[in-house]
């Protein structure tokens, strides 16, 4: 297992994500891709954390990409709360969460 | 003291010049509404003529001829190519000839102010004909007392404008307009040779003046008179050709034939009017301008035998003497035929002057002025009683206005040259010098002068008459007949007393003569060589010779008008000798007036009409609405530019960023996930830039 591996596997998540963003037409299927999307960052810090644990010429273990991970968990799920909120109102004015009906702001 | 009395001659003629100023800006607030003010500063003028011509006359007495001057230097320019130094001063002198002229002026001027005071009276623009008439005395002394001939001129152009404005003075009338208009405009003819001859003058002299004393000294007139132009080859003497000149501005204002046309219309004005200017005084104005350059005249007939330009000025005088003689004799209206009358008069001075007789014709401007402002201030007096000047109408009136009647026919007396009389006196003396001075022509114009002579007793005496002798020809007009008030009858009586003895100053005795032995040139220019020696057998002839000329024109108008015997000249009396034609062209004026309107009238008018349809057709045509065309095209043009070129480019700008406001907007969907995929190509597209275009 390498570096690069790992890498390649969150960039196929990745896409993976936004594919499901731009492609689908529910807003729930499109907060499952942005989901999609960080838990593949998520992969990404974990594993550049676990092949370079320690920044050059330091003593001590470094948790730094593990830590951001959990960050971005936090902010993940503070993001879905938020977006579902925007789903909800959407919803109430709209009766439909086809994004693509939520297209007034245009020329 | 005599020179500080002479000096005092500067101050005559401001006296009528203050006088009209003070009544142009305050007329109608002084005395009399101004005629107080004018007629004052002419007894002032006339008190100090009294005091100037009494220190001539002692400075004469003494045997001092030389003429008193004083001039200052006027207008000084720097030295100009060909002339040295050109100068022009201002000055006035005192000679002989300005003392009879003074003495003429101011007192003849008073009385007839004086008679205008009542004749005016009513007249709603009173004021106006004051300070016309001081402005023009005012001018007339100047040009008495002028030094040069440049202060002449000037005085000599301010009397023309006078009369102008005299003539015209009832400017609501059209033929007074008229009248005015032709004065001035026939005056200004001569006026034209006058100029030219005063500014060869002032070329040729070798000192380049204008001034009479420093033209006449020997020198100069020797230079003038070896001077000779050369004009398409001829030999032109400079002296006569001057002389010429400066007659034709007497021929012009002093109305000889040819440019006499203007004084019979000049009988529009006032007749205090017509007394004053166009009888006593401006049109002698001509005759004292020769008088003044009689130097220029004389000085080849002193030195070679004759002088052309003297024979000039005595056959054109005796031509007009005879010439408007037979006019008078043709008219009715008393004005006319009293200006008929100095016209003829004015002829006899010129007449004078060519046949060497300087004094005799000094001598009869003096009585004609005298004689012809009293006759003339008459039929203002005639016309205030009955309102016409018309003779037809006219008969009797002897015993309705006797005064009138009485100091008339004393003028009448002086006019036609019976003894005793002023007139008598003063004809005879140019006579006499006609038939004295050598040369063969003037015999002939000693004939005209007796013809003239004759003429003159007959319209004198028809005048006379028609008017006060016979029987009333208008009932109504002899009704209304009635004296005229004081203030106009007791000048008439002074100018009859003036009329009747003012002539006796030159009765050719000598112990008496005042005129032939007092007032005559200075030495060098005497002129008693020219004519034969003065034979006293021969003058008493003479004289017997005139009166009874004088008798058979007296008889014949007795003969026609008050026995009836004779059929008169305007009832056809003429045709048994064949001379009815000649009436008729006399009584048409010889149609000099309808030669002149055909021919340069009318020839000036189609010059103008052809200035004028070129001034509309070519200059307004072509300039100025070509002009106009050509900015109207390049405004168009610039119309177009602006509205195209320049506002397309406005639009242009404006179109441009609409259109790619258009093409740029299509980027906002709307919708989230074409943002979204905006964004991740984007960066896929900055990754490869990066990282694999590097």
């Amino acid at each position: 297992m390498t570096l690069v591996s790992c890498m390649v596997l969150a960039a196929l998540v990745f896409s993976i994500g936004l594919a499901c963003v731009i492609v689908h037409r529910n807003a729930v299927r499109v907060l499952m891709g942005i989901e999609l999307m960080f838990n593949a960052v998520n992969i990404n810090l974990v594993a550049i954390n676990y092949f370079h644990p320690q920044p050059a010429g330091a003593h001590g273990v470094f948790l730094t990409g593990q830590l951001f991970a959990v960050f971005v968990i936090t902010v993940a799920a503070a993001e879905a709360a938020v977006g579902l909120a925007i789903v909800l109102a959407v919803y109430r004015n709209l009766r439909t969460i086809n994004v693509d009906q939520a297209s007034t702001l245009k020329f | 003291m005599t020179d500080t009395l002479l000096s005092l001659a500067i101050l005559i003629p401001l006296c009528p010049l203050l006088a009209f100023f003070a009544i142009v800006f305050f007329g109608r607030k002084l005395p009399r509404q101004g005629a107080g003010v004018a007629l004052g500063a002419m007894v002032v003028a006339f008190t100090l003529m009294l005091l100037v011509n009494g220190a001539w006359l002692s400075r004469l007495a003494q045997q001092n001829a030389v003429p008193f001057e004083k001039s200052l230097l006027w207008l000084r320019l720097g030295a100009a190519p060909g002339l040295q130094n050109v100068s022009l001063s201002a000055g006035y002198l005192v000679d002989s000839a300005t003392a009879v002229l003074l003495f003429v002026v101011t007192a003849v001027g008073s009385l007839i102010f004086w008679f205008a005071m009542g004749y005016m009276e009513g007249d709603p623009w009173y004021p106006r004909f004051f300070a016309y008439m001081s402005l023009f005395a005012a001018a007339m002394l100047g040009v008495v007392i002028s030094n040069s001939l440049l202060w002449f001129f000037i005085c000599w152009e301010i009397m023309g404008l006078c009369s102008y404005l005299l003539i015209g003075y009832w400017y609501d009338k059209p033929s007074a307009m008229r009248a005015a208009k032709k004065a001035f405009v026939v005056t200004r003819v001569g006026d034209v040779g006058f100029f030219i001859g005063i500014l060869t003058l002032y070329l040729t002299t070798s000192a380049h003046t204008l001034t009479f004393s420093q033209i006449f000294s020997p020198a100069e007139m020797a230079h003038l008179d070896h001077t000779r132009w050369v004009f398409a080859g001829f030999p032109i003497p400079a002296l006569t050709a001057i002389a010429l000149l400066i007659f034709c501005g007497s021929i012009g204002k002093s109305a000889q034939f040819p440019l006499h046309v203007w004084l019979p219309d000049a009988m529009e004005g006032p007749t205090p009017v017509s007394a004053l200017i166009h009888a006593a005084t401006m049109v002698a104005a001509g005759v004292y301008l020769v008088a003044r350059t009689y130097p220029i005249f004389v000085y080849p007939a002193l030195h070679h035998g004759s002088s052309t330009a003297l024979l000039v000025v005595a056959g054109i005088g005796a031509f007009t003497v005879v010439f408007s003689a037979t006019m008078a004799v043709a008219h009715f209206d008393i004005k006319k035929v009293l200006a008929y009358s100095t016209i003829s008069q004015l002829g006899y001075m010129f007449m004078a002057l060519g046949s060497f007789g300087w004094s005799a014709a000094l001598f009869h401007l003096m009585t004609h002025a005298w004689f012809k402002a009293l006759l003339f201030l008459g039929s203002g007096s005639v016309f205030h009683s009955t309102h016409t000047y018309d003779m037809r109408k006219m008969g009797g009136l002897w015993k309705k206005m006797p005064t009138t009647g009485w100091t008339f026919g004393a003028g009448c007396l002086a006019l036609s040259g019976v003894p005793i009389f002023s007139g008598f006196w003063s004809k005879d003396a140019i006579l006499n010098q006609a038939w004295r001075a050598n040369g063969v022509y003037y015999k002939f114009i000693f004939a005209f002068g007796m013809f003239g002579a004759l003429l003159t007793a007959f319209y004198t005496w028809r005048m006379f008459f028609l008017t006060f002798q016979g029987e009333a020809r208008d009932e109504h007009i002899f009704e209304h007949a009635h004296e005229s008030p004081k203030i106009m009858t007791i000048p008439l009586a002074i100018l009859a007393i003036g009329a009747i003895s003012i002539g006796w100053l030159g009765i050719p005795i000598e112990s008496i003569n005042v005129f032939g032995n007092t007032i005559t040139l200075s030495t060098p220019f005497a002129t008693a060589a020219l004519a034969a020696p003065e034979q006293p057998f021969l003058t008493w002839m003479m004289a017997l010779f005139s009166i009874i000329v004088v008798g058979i024109g007296w008889w014949l108008a007795y003969a026609i008008y008050i026995q009836g015997r004779l059929r008169a000249p305007e009832e056809g009396g003429l045709r048994r000798w064949g001379l009815q034609g000649p009436y008729y062209l006399a009584s048409r004026l010889w149609y000099v007036d309808e030669i002149y309107s055909d021919s340069l009238v009318a020839g000036t008018m189609a010059l103008s009409d052809m200035a004028g349809s070129f001034d509309n057709g070519v200059v307004d045509g072509a300039f100025v609405n070509g002009s106009a065309l050509l900015t109207i095209w390049f405004s168009k043009i610039n119309d177009w530019f602006d509205r195209s070129i320049v506002d397309g480019m406005v639009r242009l700008v404006a179109g441009v960023s609409g259109k790619t406001g258009d093409v740029l907007r299509r980027v906002q969907q709307g919708v989230i996930q074409v943002y979204a995929l905006i964004v991740f190509v984007s960066v896929f597209a900055l990754i490869i830039v990066v990282y694999y275009l590097r």
